[in-house]
């Protein structure tokens, strides 16, 4: 039986970046699981790689039928790398990802019989919503992103990575996919929200991974509003994005899982000082933060001002300020997390560092790691060529001067702000609600309904004589 | 001739082996696996027949309009092949565990073979009747038969609302004799065209109600969980694996054979028992702590999935349900046979219990979670094939609803089967690290039961596989083909 | 005679029923199973009547009653015995264990 393929520039860069990934992720992950032995660390040596193959396999699929397969088995293999470190963090993501690839299958089977076929592309407007609903819980759209926060964060390093600089892009690659007429308006306003959304509740966090998973969700909202603009370009910038993110956000978990080994704490309230004994991770998550506040020179100033560019030509201006407004809030949440972990000197109570500290070869194998990602995010940002050729942009229009000003002007906006709200960023803030109370009352629900059909199964003969008596009343109405 | 020697040689080993057990007190075992061979020669000879050259034969020379004909064709032969599967591995596992001292109990097992087959051959409604009868107390009887008094109870209930059910099939029966006169499954289609619409209702109400009720769909499902959970290990997976298997061909040849061009309603009827069995079974599954009850609320369930395709009256929609059918007596014999070893070791069937011992085997683990996915439905195992091929030939037949319900079910199913087999993991963990004192639990035999159960896991792989082959696919739709095809039974059971 | 025999039956299946369904005596669940059972057969026999019928017994002297019906009830009467000598075969074997034979007591399988 023939593998239906779909091979194009898209999906052959999505699979290199995969591959890339996991290569990034198997030097480190040595470096950070040193501590364990036996079968976790079996599993975090050899499941990446059952990751990459499904993942190819998934994103090379020429037909929605085969790329359900294939995510539905990438996200098996992710939940038992997640298991390992937490288990109800794992359940609640397999729970969460079989709930997408069911809806995906449901839109399949849908499509299949609206059209006769299940070939990769556009899908007509009936069956549109169960594949934006499925890919969403993927890529996070609002309210279907309950799980991403609490996953992200709670997932060993090396994990987090994987899921944030892979998987979720499994999700819009598929967004991308769908993208047609139909589509435009409803993922603009969904990325705009996205954006706003996780960048505000970015600044609040002080969960350094915690907030790095809101950060995702956020730019995850840049490439949605890219993909929804519609045209080539957008779609080139969406793509561009996608790849850039990815790489700098595994660099970005990576430093903090590094950060982590080395200080004992994830919690930015007890970090500080770090620039001074882990140097190099600060290097790393200094390359990060740059890529991903738009610094020129760097993968993420490239491809935001290739979204802005395309935003602007097709005169969607409210999403434009609202993209711009959002990168100086991004600039002011990594000057907060850059000080409080690394700058600043170091708290009264600092976290207890661990027992036993991570030995030179572990470290050299963190940093080593890190390398890959931080590399090709200044290469892409120095020789952006490649996807602006996609677009059909002039890789020169990247570094027209308005365009390094605007630029820059958000960098310096952020820093601003920073300094200014400094000590209201560093206080503790009352958790707002946020799409879990939903997933909590929704269980609550759920359960007054399995409590109901409970008691309906009494043991009581007579009860089950008279439900038999009355189903058969009422399917006598029923076949009239 | 083959065709009666598929319900004869059961029947007559069931004959047998009182007297047998006059000659030796406790049956040797190779004697009542000699019997069973020759009754899954005979069964299989009778599917071999179905499935390459469909045929009738007439029982005592009788014309079709006056005598019983037993008929072999594609719809039949698959669920012949499911069910002799099933008895030979629940017998196995029998002599196994028991030897072969209760002969009561095979003497009624080998009754309930002989029963299975008849359902599935005979052509006459009143004949299926009579069948269905002697299938019930056969079942009634094995559930019973480890004596306990939850068995007991288990067997009360089955019975009551079995007979209550075998009562409304009865007066189904009555009523179409009084419409038409005629009780030959091949001249009632014809027959019953001109029957008043009324009578066609309380007709189709009595049918579907009895038969709804042996299957075991959601608001009539209530004896289902007592009996498979309180029944012993062997006599839980026969009955889940093919009894309500053979209740659904009954309800899917007398669907097909009179409602499908004289009124659809039993068709969306069916569907919505359907997703209610889908929704009902997978809700009260999810609360249980004792492990074969949830696996008997799962088969619930499933039954849904079934249902649902059947309902599509469609040939591809059938084609998936038997698809299902046969996956899910793969799965859920395996579930069972393993869940019942794990038990017996450990001593409980509460879920919370076993994550706090340390008896459970890896590799019985292994087994069961390899049978937990692919109940759950993830690719590429047998049970996600045919949940993907219900689903969608039910989106293009009967909407969008099943489908939802189906994408539910599998979310609730997955949740379930995480905790079990999260149970099960925390005990292998916990024998890992070592409690002393457990080590007369240690020696993983290489038992027949375990050896079955392996190899269903290595179907339940290539099934699922195989599912996305042409020739496969073509195979199961010319299943669902024959069901709807009312003239080919016709010609079959009158051209002879 | 047919309306004797249809209207007979509904009265005796619904008494089966109520039994069934308002009494608590295990013994009467099965008194009345026993009487639907009886309703059913008694339609079935009625269905066979012809009025001005002979019992189809040969030689006729007339036109007889359809016989087939009878060779139904027959069959039907013999597993409706075997499935009540089971039922109280399962009362004594509860009974031994709860100690009694009201079947709103019986629920030891539940939820």
């Amino acid at each position: 039986m023939i593998f239906p393929v779909a091979i194009d520039t898209f999906s052959l860069t999505f699979a290199a970046l995969a591959v890339y990934l996991t290569i990034t992720v198997s030097i480190y992950t040595p470096g950070y699981d040193d501590h364990m032995r036996g079968y976790g660390r079996f599993i975090y040596r050899t499941f990446p790689w059952a990751f990459c193959l499904f993942s190819c396999l998934g994103v090379l699929s020429g037909n929605w039928f085969l790329f359900t397969i294939f995510v539905e088995l990438s996200s098996l293999v992710l939940f038992f790398m997640i298991s390992i470190s937490d288990t109800s963090a794992a359940k609640l993501y397999l729970l969460s990802q079989l709930a997408g690839a069911s809806l995906l299958l449901t839109g399949t089977a849908m499509l299949y019989s609206a059209t006769g076929s299940t070939a990769i592309g556009p899908v007509p407007r009936n069956c549109l919503w169960l594949f934006l609903c499925g890919l969403g819980i993927k890529a996070a759209f609002p309210v279907l992103h309950f799980w991403l926060p609490a996953v992200h964060s709670r997932a060993a390093t090396p994990t987090s990575a994987l899921l944030s600089g892979f998987a979720v892009k499994i999700g819009v690659f598929g967004t991308g996919r769908l993208v047609s007429a139909d589509t435009g308006p409803t993922l603009l306003l969904l990325g705009s929200i996205m954006a706003v959304y996780g960048v505000g509740r970015a600044l609040i966090q002080h969960d350094a991974k915690r907030l790095l998973a809101w950060h995702t969700i956020s730019q995850l909202g840049y490439i949605v509003a890219a993909f929804g603009v519609g045209t080539p370009l957008g779609f080139a910038a969406g793509f561009f994005h996608a790849i850039a993110h990815g790489l700098f956000k595994a660099l970005l978990f990576l430093s903090a899982g590094s950060l982590e080994k080395v200080c004992g704490t994830k919690d930015l309230k007890q970090l500080g000082g770090a620039a001074g004994t882990t140097p190099l991770t600060f290097v790393f998550f200094l390359v990060g933060a740059l890529a991903i506040s738009g610094c020129p020179g760097f993968s993420g100033f490239a491809s935001k001002t290739m979204i802005k560019a395309a935003l602007h030509e097709s005169g969607n201006t409210t999403c434009y300020w609202i993209l711009q407004a959002v990168g100086a809030g991004t600039v002011v949440s990594f000057c907060k997390m850059g000080y409080m972990a690394f700058l600043r000197k170091p708290v009264k109570n600092p976290a207890r560092p661990p027992k036993r500290a991570p030995g030179k070869r572990s470290d050299n194998l963190r940093n080593l790691g890190m390398v890959l990602p931080a590399f090709a995010t200044i290469i892409l940002g120095l020789v952006p060529g490649f996807f602006a050729g996609t677009g059909g942009l002039d890789t020169h229009y990247l570094f027209k001067t308005a365009n390094i000003l605007s630029a820059t002007g958000t960098l310096a906006l952020g820093l601003g702000l920073f300094v200014f709200l400094r000590k209201w960023l560093e206080t503790d803030k009352d958790p707002i609600p946020d799409a879990d109370m939903l997933v909590e009352k929704g269980v609550v629900i759920f359960g007054n309904i399995c409590s109901t059909l409970q008691t309906a199964h009494c043991g009581m003969l007579r009860v089950y004589i008279a439900v038999t008596v009355g189903t058969g009343i009422v399917l006598s109405l029923l076949l009239r | 001739m083959s065709l009666v020697l598929a319900v004869v040689t059961p029947l007559l080993c069931a004959f047998l082996i009182p007297v047998f057990h006059l000659v030796w007190k406790t049956l040797p075992v190779c004697l009542v696996g000699v019997m069973g061979l020759a009754s899954l020669a005979a069964s299989l000879a009778a599917a071999c027949t179905g499935w390459v050259s469909p045929a009738a034969s007439l029982l005592g020379g009788w014309p079709p309009d006056l005598g019983i004909v037993l008929v072999a064709d594609r719809l039949a032969a698959p669920f012949m092949l499911l069910t002799s599967m099933g008895v030979a591995t629940s017998l196995v596992c029998s002599l196994e565990k028991y030897g072969g001292g209760p002969w009561r109990y095979y003497a009624i097992f080998f009754l309930l073979a002989a029963s299975m087959n008849g359902i599935l051959l005979t052509a006459d409604l009143f004949n299926l009747f009579v069948f269905y009868e002697i299938f019930s107390v056969a079942a009634y009887l094995l559930v019973a038969s480890s004596m306990s008094w939850q068995a007991m109870e288990a067997g009360l209930k089955y019975l009551v609302l079995g007979t209550m059910g075998a009562l409304f099939f009865l007066l189904g029966t009555a009523f179409i004799f009084m419409a038409t006169g005629i009780l030959n499954m091949a001249l009632l289609p014809e027959a019953l065209s001109v029957v008043p619409r009324e009578t066609l209702t309380v007709i189709s109400t009595c049918l579907v109600l009895g038969l709804a009720l042996k299957t075991g769909a959601f608001p009539v499902h209530f004896w289902l969980p007592d009996a498979h959970s309180s029944a012993q290990t062997p006599v839980s997976a026969l009955l889940s694996g093919a009894l309500v298997k053979v209740s659904v061909y009954a309800l899917t040849r007398i669907s097909c054979l009179f409602f499908l061009s004289n009124g659809g309603g039993v068709f969306r009827v069916i569907t919505i028992m359907g997703v209610l069995s889908i929704l009902g079974g997978h809700l009260m599954a999810f609360r249980q702590d004792d492990i074969k009850r949830l696996l008997a609320f799962s088969t619930v369930a499933q039954i849904g999935y079934i249902l649902v395709g059947v309902g599509c009256a469609s040939a591809a929609g059938i084609a998936a349900a038997v698809f299902h059918a046969i996956n899910h007596m793969l799965m859920k014999m395996g579930l069972f046979i393993t869940s019942g070893d794990i038990c017996e070791r450990v001593g409980t069937r509460s879920i919370r219990a076993i994550k706090d011992t340390a008896g459970v085997l890896p590799a019985n683990v292994a087994i069961f979670t390899v049978f937990a996915l692919a109940i759950v439905g993830v690719p590429p195992l047998n049970g996600f094939m045919s949940k993907w091929f219900i689903m969608l030939f039910s989106v293009t037949d009967t909407g969008l609803c099943p489908a939802l319900a189906i994408a539910a079910g599998t979310i609730i199913s997955a949740a379930y089967y995480y905790g079990v087999v999260s149970a099960l993991v925390g005990s292998v963990v916990r024998r890992n690290t070592g409690s002393p004192g457990n080590n007369d639990l240690d020696s993983p035999t290489v038992s027949a039961s375990s050896v079955i159960t392996g190899t269903f896991a290595v179907l339940c792989l290539l099934a699922g596989l195989a599912a996305l082959w042409p020739p496969m696919q073509s195979s199961f739709l010319s299943i669902g083909e024959t069901a709807v095809d009312i003239e080919g039974y016709a010609r079959l059971v009158l051209g002879k | 005679m047919l309306m004797l025999g249809y209207s007979s039956a509904v009265v005796i299946f619904c008494t089966g029923l109520y039994t069934i369904m308002a009494r608590r005596n295990l013994f009467k669940t099965v008194i009345g199973l026993s009487l639907m059972e009886a309703s059913v057969l008694l339609v079935i026999v009625t269905s066979g009547f012809i009025p001005g019928g002979v019992p189809p017994i040969a030689p006729f002297r007339g036109v007889a009653v359809n016989p087939l019906p009878h060779a139904f009830t027959l069959t039907a009467i013999v597993i409706g015995a075997s499935d009540i000598a089971l039922a109280l075969a399962f009362i004594v074997k509860l009974n031994k264990h709860y100690g009694t034979a009201d079947i709103d007591k019986i629920r030891g399988l539940r939820g």
